[in-house]
C-alpha cells in the first residue's frame, strides 16, 4: 500500500468520526425544537447547529481528501508527492477541528472585536470557524492541492480524470477564501459567501465526487477508463453549464437586482436535466452488471448516490427554486428539507462507497458483503428520507402560514410555533434522526467487523448448522 | 399567487421531475430487461410527466414565460432517457471493439 | 494523457473530446457571464445606490408599504427620525453599522435567525425587524430603545426563547442600528406582506 493511500485511510477515519460528530449534534439541535427552553443560556441552539454543519462540511472534506489520497498513487502509478508534509498536515487538521469544537462548546462566542473572529466564532452559516482555523484549512487544501499537481509532474503524466481533478481544485481552494471577510454590507456579504458555499455544493463539489465516482467504478466494477472519462466529460459540461449561472437562484432576495429572478431561476430549474444523466448513467451500469458487484455495499451506496443526487436535489430543489415559490420558502424548514437530502444524496451517500471500497482493497478482500452493511443502508436512508419528508411537511406549513398569510412578522412566527403540523414535523424529524443515528451506529459496526466474504459466509453457516 | 396556489404550484413542480425521474428509470430498466411492464410503466410516467406539464400551464399563475420553459422540459425530459442510453451503449460497444 | 483514435468515422457525440471542448467551453463562457453580472451587481448594492441605502439611513424613518406598479412590498424612507438621540454623520453611521455587524458575527445571530432569508430556521427573519408590528407601535426613537434593551435581556417569548448573549449596550446600540439600515435594502418584496395583517 502506497503512503498516500495509508493516509487515505486515516483521512476516511476521521471522516467517518466526524461523520458521528454531525450526527450527535443534529440530533441535539433537533431537540430544541421540542423541548420548550432546552439548555437555554447553556448550550444554545445556534452553537449547537454551528458543530452539526460545520461538521457536515468536515466530514465530506475529509472523505473527499480520503478518496483522493487513496486513489491518487494507483492513478499515477506511483507515491504522491510531498507526502510527509501532508502526513503533518492530517494531524494538524484533526487537532485544529477539535480545538475550534472544544472552543464552540465551552466559550462559544465572545465580544464584537476582531479577537472574537480570529479566536473564537466568525458567525457566518457554515464558515464559523475562527480566523487562525480558517487559515488552517487553506493550508490542508493548498498542500493537497500540492500533493495532486505535484505528483502529475513528478509522474510526468496524467489522465482525464486527474486533469478534471487539477482543474476543479484551483477554484475549490479559490474560493474558500471567502471564510476570511468580515463584510459590513449585508447584501454584499451574502453575495459573495454564495460564490462559496454554492460554487462549492453545486459547481466544484459536484465535479470533485464525479472525479471519485469515476475512480470508483473503475476499481468497483472495473469500467473502462475511456468510457468514465468521457462521462465525466460530459457531467462537467451540464452541471458546470447549469450551476454557474444557478448560482443566482440565491440571488432573488439579498438585495441584489431583479434580474437574477430569471437568470438564477431558469439556469437552477436547468440543473435536474445532468441529474437525471446520471440516473441514466447508474441504472445503466447496474443493469450491464447485473446488479452484481463483489463488494455489494459499496455498489449499492454508489446507485444511492445518483438516485439521492437527482430527488433530493433535482425534484426538492425544482419544487422551491422558482422566485415565485421561493418568496414563501425562504429560510424556512423547507429550505432545511432540500438541504439535508441534497447533500445526503449528492456527497454522503458517495463518500459511504469509498469507505466500502477502500476498506474492501486495504484489506486485500475479494469483494465485501455482510448483513449489517444492508440494515444501515436502510436504516440511513429511511432515516433520511423520513427527516426530510417531516420538515417538508413543516416547511410548506411555515410558508403557507407565516410567511404566506402572516407576513414573517414575530408574531407570525409565534404563531406557528404551535401548529400542529409543524410540532408533529418537528417530532417525527427527531424520531427519524434517531433511526437515521441507529443507522450509522451500525455503519460503523459494519466497518470495523468486514471481513472476508468467504468468512462472512462460512461463519453464516456455522451459525444456522448449530 | 395566494398562498394555496403557491403549495400547489411547489407540489405539481416537485412532481413534474419526479415523473420524469419515474420515466428514466422505467425507460432504462426496460432497455435492461426488456419486461413489457417496464415498458408500460415508462409510458405512463410520460404521460404523467405530460399531465402534471398541463395542469402548470393551465391551472397555476406562474409567468408565461415559466409555462414554456416548463413545456419545453417536458419535450427535452422525453429525450434525456434515450439519448444518454444511446451515447452510453454506443461508448460500450466501441470500446468492446477496442 | 490518452487520446483515442478514430480511424473510423463516428459521430462527434461519440468522441470524449468533443465533450471536453464542451465542458470547458460552457465553464469558460458561464463564467464570464458570471463575472460581468457580478461587476454590475456589486455597482447595484454598494450603500447609497437605489436598492442599498448609505448607512446615514438610519436618521431617516423606514417604512415597508406596499407598492402598486411594481406590485411588491418595498422600503420607505421618509423624513428624519432619530434613534438613540443622535444624528449620524454618514462616517459615524458606517463605523456604528460595521460595528453592528461585529455584533452579530460575534454572537452567531444567523445561526438562530435569517438574514433575507438566509441563515438558522430557529428563530424570526430579521430582514423587517425593525418594522415588526411588536415594536412598530413606538416612534423610532423610543423603538429603539425598546429593541436595544430586547437585545440585552430578552423576554423568554415562546416556545423557543431567545438567549441571552451578554450583549453591551454598545453592542446592542450597534445591532439596532445595523437592524434599520438592513430593514431599507429593497429586497425585491422579501419578506411579502410584512405587517399586512396586523394592519387589517
Amino acid at each position: 500500500m502506497y503512503r498516500s493511500q495509508r493516509l487515505g485511510l486515516k483521512y476516511l477515519t476521521a471522516s467517518t468520526v466526524m461523520f458521528g460528530a454531525m450526527v450527535a449534534f443534529g440530533l441535539l439541535s433537533s431537540i430544541y425544537y421540542i423541548w420548550p427552553g432546552f439548555l437555554l443560556n447553556v448550550f444554545n441552539f445556534n452553537t449547537a447547529k454551528i458543530v452539526h454543519i460545520d461538521g457536515l462540511v468536515i466530514w465530506l472534506l475529509m472523505g473527499f481528501l480520503g478518496a483522493i489520497y487513496w486513489f491518487l498513487p494507483q492513478e499515477l502509478e506511483c507515491e504522491v508527492e510531498g507526502i510527509a508534509l501532508a502526513e503533518i498536515l492530517f494531524w494538524v487538521f484533526c487537532a485544529a477541528v477539535a480545538v475550534v469544537v472544544a472552543v464552540l462548546i465551552f466559550v462559544q462566542y465572545g465580544a464584537a472585536s476582531e479577537s472574537s473572529m480570529w479566536f473564537i466564532n466568525q458567525g457566518r452559516k457554515y464558515v464559523e470557524a475562527p480566523r487562525w482555523a480558517a487559515l488552517g484549512i487553506v493550508a490542508v487544501m493548498g498542500v493537497f492541492a500540492y500533493n495532486v499537481i505535484g505528483t502529475a509532474v513528478k509522474a510526468r503524466k496524467t489522465t482525464g480524470i486527474l486533469t478534471v481533478l487539477i482543474f476543479d481544485l484551483v477554484p475549490l481552494v479559490v474560493l474558500y477564501l471567502d471564510a476570511f471577510p468580515e463584510i459590513r454590507n449585508m447584501s454584499q456579504d451574502l453575495f459573495w459567501w454564495w460564490w462559496l458555499v454554492h460554487l462549492w455544493v453545486e459547481a466544484t463539489w459536484e465535479v470533485l465526487i464525479g472525479c471519485i465516482m469515476a475512480w470508483t467504478l473503475i476499481h468497483l466494477v472495473s469500467a473502462s477508463r475511456r468510457v468514465v472519462e468521457s462521462w465525466l466529460y460530459v457531467e462537467v459540461a451540464m452541471v458546470l453549464g447549469t450551476g454557474i449561472l444557478g448560482l443566482g437562484h440565491h440571488y432573488f432576495f439579498i438585495g441584489t437586482p431583479r434580474y437574477w429572478f430569471a437568470i438564477g431561476g431558469f439556469f437552477s430549474a436547468l440543473e435536474p436535466l445532468p441529474l437525471l444523466g446520471m440516473v441514466v448513467h447508474a441504472v445503466y451500469d447496474a443493469g450491464s452488471n447485473h446488479l452484481r458487484a463483489a463488494n455489494r455495499p459499496a455498489f449499492y451506496w454508489t446507485l444511492a448516490e445518483a438516485f439521492g443526487n437527482f430527488i433530493g436535489g433535482g425534484v426538492w430543489g425544482f419544487m422551491m427554486t422558482l422566485p415565485q415559490i421561493n418568496l414563501y420558502s425562504h429560510g424556512t424548514q423547507w429550505t432545511a428539507s432540500h438541504g439535508h437530502f441534497a447533500f445526503w444524496g449528492a456527497y454522503g451517500c458517495g463518500v459511504i462507497a469509498v469507505l466500502y471500497l477502500a476498506l474492501e482493497k486495504s484489506r486485500g478482500y475479494d469483494g465485501l458483503d455482510s448483513r449489517a452493511w444492508r440494515w444501515s443502508f436502510a436504516l440511513l436512508n429511511i432515516g433520511m428520507l423520513g427527516m426530510v419528508g417531516a420538515l417538508l411537511v413543516a416547511g410548506m406549513d411555515q410558508a403557507f402560514y407565516e410567511r404566506a398569510i402572516g407576513g414573517s412578522t414575530w408574531g407570525a412566527f409565534l404563531a406557528m410555533e404551535g401548529r400542529p403540523w409543524f410540532v408533529e414535523g418537528m417530532w417525527t424529524r427527531s424520531a427519524f434522526g434517531l433511526l437515521f443515528a441507529c443507522g450509522y451506529a451500525t455503519l460503523v459496526y459494519d466497518l470495523l467487523t468486514a471481513r472476508r466474504p468467504e468468512a462472512a459466509v462460512t461463519e453464516s453457516m456455522a451459525a444456522a448448522g448449530s | 399567487m395566494t398562498p394555496a396556489a403557491m403549495l400547489a404550484t411547489a407540489i405539481l413542480l416537485g412532481a413534474f421531475v419526479a415523473a420524469a425521474g419515474a420515466y428514466g428509470l422505467l425507460y432504462c430498466a426496460a432497455r435492461i430487461s426488456d419486461r413489457k411492464m417496464l415498458r408500460t410503466g415508462g409510458y405512463v410516467s410520460y404521460m404523467g410527466l405530460c399531465l402534471i406539464t398541463l395542469a402548470l400551464v393551465a391551472f397555476t399563475p406562474l409567468h408565461v414565460g415559466w409555462k414554456v420553459f416548463v413545456v419545453a422540459s417536458c419535450l427535452i425530459y422525453l429525450m434525456i432517457p434515450p439519448v444518454t442510453w444511446r451515447y452510453l451503449t454506443r461508448l460500450h460497444r466501441e470500446e468492446r471493439i477496442r | 494523457m490518452e487520446i483515442p483514435t478514430s480511424g473510423r468515422s463516428q459521430s462527434y457525440t461519440q468522441d470524449p473530446l468533443f465533450w471536453r471542448a464542451g465542458a470547458i467551453a460552457a465553464t469558460i463562457f458561464m463564467s464570464m457571464v458570471l463575472i460581468a453580472l457580478t461587476i454590475d451587481t456589486l455597482r447595484q448594492i454598494t450603500p447609497g445606490s437605489p436598492r442599498v441605502p448609505s448607512y446615514d439611513v438610519i436618521n431617516n424613518s423606514v417604512a415597508y408599504k406596499f407598492d402598486p406598479i411594481r406590485a411588491e412590498y418595498v422600503p420607505k424612507i421618509g423624513g428624519e427620525e432619530l434613534i438613540f438621540g443622535h444624528k449620524y454623520s454618514p462616517e459615524e453611521a458606517a463605523d456604528l453599522i460595521g460595528k453592528g455587524k461585529l455584533v452579530i458575527q460575534s454572537r452567531a445571530c444567523i445561526d438562530c435567525h435569517t438574514f433575507f432569508g438566509n441563515g438558522g430556521y430557529y428563530a424570526p427573519d430579521l430582514t423587517r425587524a425593525w418594522m415588526d408590528p411588536v415594536w412598530g407601535i413606538y416612534a423610532g426613537p423610543k423603538r429603539a430603545d425598546k429593541l436595544a434593551n430586547f437585545l440585552m435581556h430578552p423576554l423568554r417569548l415562546g416556545a423557543r426563547a431567545m438567549p441571552d448573549l451578554h450583549i453591551q449596550r454598545d453592542e446592542a446600540e450597534a445591532a439596532v442600528a445595523y437592524l434599520k439600515w438592513m430593514s431599507s435594502v429593497d429586497s425585491n418584496g422579501f419578506p411579502d406582506r410584512f405587517g399586512a395583517q396586523s394592519a387589517q
